[in-house]
């Protein structure tokens, strides 16, 4: 495809002055000024993805892939691809011949045609756009009508989620109750390649080492992929885009199928591409103007709220919401036969089921059988237990089954505190005063304003502190580069493990002197929830230390740490005490009270006392913070 | 930059294993769910990029799962759902009379808005019958629908 287009191009430009001389080309009749403005109008930027580039005057398109440029120039010259656009549609093609017709640029392009057709009434091309075959074939498999952005919030022992995720749904006109199962999902993701082990896998991500695509799929495959494989809640958002935007976009996206965008894990990632999708549709409108450098998935989703884009909000649990919900539903009893009769500790035909009102009896089983297929996420199915489940919806059908759906969480994820933080502290160590500053690029801490996050999830990239103490110059305190923190409680059902990892820069002090060390740690071990409102936790820990205050610079500590949250009406509280024992011969503890109070959605203040031996010393420290979510 | 590299370092540096369909002849509702994905690593590092393997698709093909696409519902037009995909679903659906791998199917196979929920009823009460045993594969799943609906008066019009 590729070299046929330049051929197409080279055959073009060898063939333009003949063209001029023999007879007029259509786009000969449109003057050079209204080439210059259109080229410069922002319909025109944001269907070629320009930027602004590396000086004021020039723009680069964002898109990564020349088959998306007719002009050789294309990529950084806004006029030269609007001609080379404009002369493309007039290009000869035999109509009999599908393939042909495919490559037509009115065929390749039908978005660039309805913008540059509606802004400059041109002559018509030897083709209309009803001729393309696989354009007109996927638009009616599409059948786009309306849109809907879709946010999978976190799930369960895995905050990696917890940046959330984001694609689109289009809907046909006629999507009834039940049937968006069947519209499709536009998403924008990674090409990933299966051989990569996960540090390459995580340093491409991060660094745009893979090629990013749109792709689309089946709703009910992402229904899967995200409710059931990953136990995320899906929160729909419908849009109110009119048929009309809906398919100035849905044409724009037709041009960008298999067309290469470097994939970036900060900013130009799932969340970001699609905001350019809904600019397309509603040229009128900015939504990037605040994800310059970092899109997370939420804020872009508040970001298409606050643009007034959204109709209404719907809720779809995932797998593991569902299984709590029915869970939830039985008899303390009645969970235990329910764990049981999965376990197959006790057979369907057991007299204390067999004893049960039918409608009580169909909740069992039908949680048993629920949480079957939740074990199969980790243990693949085996033939045995295939018929099993069988067996037990058998018996379900032929039993009332009465499910209650369960409600909707009272806060959404957009209202819940924004991702950057900037606090600042004063405090006392030892009889020294001291201040901080703190600033973090995202996104959450186990004791950070609650609302509209998950209990017990937490992750920070990028959360530096810096310290001024009475005695010493401004320096850095503490760097987190990465502190993960998962704290799913386990249940009868569920029985994640809870784990740490935290990589970073941290200041050690001595008896005379302190320093910057830089340290891994990280830890397994398992959560309880004590009621609704309290976890209580215990690890067994290990960390790695580069330290020179230390005889040995290198020190490795094991340890084990114990903790608590809980969820005091005015805010949380976070208790927690760790001890180890290093190479070095040297134990360390620490035990730390930390009281975070909101005071609305996107401030707190926030109380730390800590009593802690470092290396050789041993110090208390207090302090109170004010933190600031934007 | 290296340091963050350690936090991955530490959760495993094991391939990335992709939930996948497990392919082949033998599609039944006994070995259609993919293979169990393992420990933390794949489940962590999936979430960065929200990526994919395998060909980028875009709406055009259906039934690429690596099944026979026989299971493929056809009836009513277009290329609907892939009976495979939803099978877990759609057969904890049909025990309970009603769910939306239910309605997905009925729309799917062009049953009209009035008859969906009588199609609904007729798989729940012949559960038995449609569901025969673990191994069966969706096409016989999707045969066993049909004869159902063939005997049923207010169906067979959608199968004849």
């Amino acid at each position: 495809m590729n070299l046929l287009k330049r051929l197409a191009a080279v055959f073009w430009l060898l063939s333009f002055p003949i063209a001029q001389n023999s007879f007029a080309s259509p786009i000969d009749e449109i003057n050079e000024a209204g080439i210059q403005a259109l080229s410069a109008s922002n319909e025109w930027h944001r269907l070629l993805h320009y930027e602004p580039g590396f000086s004021q005057k020039q723009v680069l398109s964002q898109v990564d892939d020349d088959n998306f440029f007719l002009a050789a120039e294309g990529k950084h010259n806004p006029i030269a691809e609007l001609k080379a656009t404009l002369s493309a549609f007039y290009l000869e093609v035999d109509t009999t011949d599908p393939k042909q017709l495919d490559q037509h640029a009115l065929c390749q392009f039908p978005a660039r045609w309805t913008f540059l057709n509606a802004q400059l009434t041109l002559p018509q091309p030897a083709i209309t756009q009803q001729q393309c075959p696989e354009f007109n074939q996927w638009m009616n498999t599409l059948q786009p009508n309306s849109i809907s952005l879709i946010f999978a919030s976190s799930y369960l022992n895995s905050p990696s989620s917890m940046f959330g995720h984001t694609f689109l749904r289009v809907d046909p006109a006629n999507v009834e109750s039940g049937s968006s199962w069947l519209s499709y999902a536009i998403n924008f993701g990674a090409e990933l390649n299966s051989e990569d082990n996960s540090l390459l896998y995580a340093y491409k991500g991060l660094f745009g080492g893979y090629p990013g695509f749109f792709s689309v799929i089946r709703y009910y495959e992402k229904i899967k992929e995200y409710s059931r494989i990953e136990n995320r809640d899906l929160w729909e958002y419908n849009l109110n885009l009119t048929p009309q935007e809906t398919h100035i976009m849905i044409s724009h996206l037709w041009e960008l199928r298999d067309i290469i965008f470097d994939y970036y894990f900060f900013d130009e990632n799932c969340s970001y591409r699609l905001l350019e999708l809904l600019e397309v549709a509603r040229p009128g409108t900015s939504l990037r103007d605040d994800f310059g450098s970092r899109a997370i998935p939420i804020d872009t989703v508040r970001a298409v709220i606050d643009g007034g884009f959204v109709d209404s909000v719907t809720y779809r649990p995932s797998v593991a919401t569902l299984l709590e919900h029915d869970v939830n539903q039985l008899s303390d009893d009645q969970q235990f036969q329910a764990w049981n009769l999965a376990r197959r500790n006790i057979q369907p035909n057991d007299p204390s089921l067999t004893h049960l009102p039918p409608e009580q009896r169909a909740r069992v089983f039908s949680a048993a059988y629920e949480y079957l297929r939740y074990l199969e996420l980790e243990n693949p199915r085996t033939k045995e237990m295939a018929q099993y489940s069988l067996d037990l919806l058998k018996a379900v059908s032929q039993l009332p089954l009465e499910k209650s759906a369960p409600s909707r969480p009272d806060v959404q994820p957009e209202d819940g505190h924004k991702t950057l933080l900037f606090g600042v502290t004063g405090g006392e160590q030892d009889n020294t005063g001291f201040a901080d500053l703190r600033m973090r690029l995202s996104y959450h801490d186990l004791a950070d304003n609650r609302e509209g996050y998950l209990d017990g999830a937490a992750i920070n990239i990028g959360e530096l502190r810096l310290r001024k103490r009475e005695s010493d110059s401004l320096q850095i305190e503490q760097l987190n580069v990465v502190d993960i923190n998962s704290h799913a409680p386990r249940t009868l059902f569920l029985k994640p493990i809870t784990w740490r990892v935290n990589a970073g820069l941290e200041r050690i002090y001595g008896e005379s002197d302190d320093d910057l060390a830089a340290q891994v740690h990280g830890g397994a071990g398992v959560t309880y929830g004590l009621g609704q409102q309290v976890l209580v936790y215990g690890m067994g820990m290990a960390r790695m230390e580069y330290n020179e205050l230390l005889d040995h610079n290198w020190s490795l500590g094991l340890g084990a740490l114990a903790g608590g949250l809980i969820y005091l009406p005015f805010g949380t509280l976070q208790l927690e005490s760790n001890y180890y024992q290093y190479s070095d011969g040297l134990e360390r503890y620490q035990h730390q009270l930390i009281q975070n109070i909101p005071i609305g959605r996107d401030n707190a203040v926030r109380l730390f006392a800590t009593h802690q031996k470092q290396v050789d010393t041993r110090f208390d420290e207090f302090s109170l913070e004010f933190r600031h979510y934007f | 930059m290296k340091k963050l590299l350690i936090g991955a370092v530490l959760l495993g540096s094991t391939s990335i294993a992709m939930a996948e369909a497990p392919g082949g002849p033998d599609c039944g509702w006994g070995n259609m769910l993919f293979e169990g994905q393992s420990g933390l690593g794949p489940h962590f590092l999936a979430s960065w990029t929200n990526g994919t393997t395998g060909n980028a698709t875009f709406g055009m093909t259906s039934g690429t799962n690596g099944c026979s696409s026989n299971g493929t519902l056809t009836y009513g037009g277009q290329s609907l759902v892939n009976l495979t995909q939803v099978m877990d679903e759609f057969v904890a659906d049909a025990a309970q009379g009603e769910g939306e791998a239910m309605t997905a199917v009925a729309v799917s196979m062009g049953i009209a808005p009035e008859d969906r929920a009588h199609f609904a009823d007729a798989v729940h009460s012949n559960f038995s019958n449609i569901f025969v045993s673990a191994d069966a594969t969706a096409e016989d799943v999707l045969n066993n629908i049909v004869s159902v609906m063939k005997s049923d008066e207010r169906l067979s019009k959608y199968v004849a």
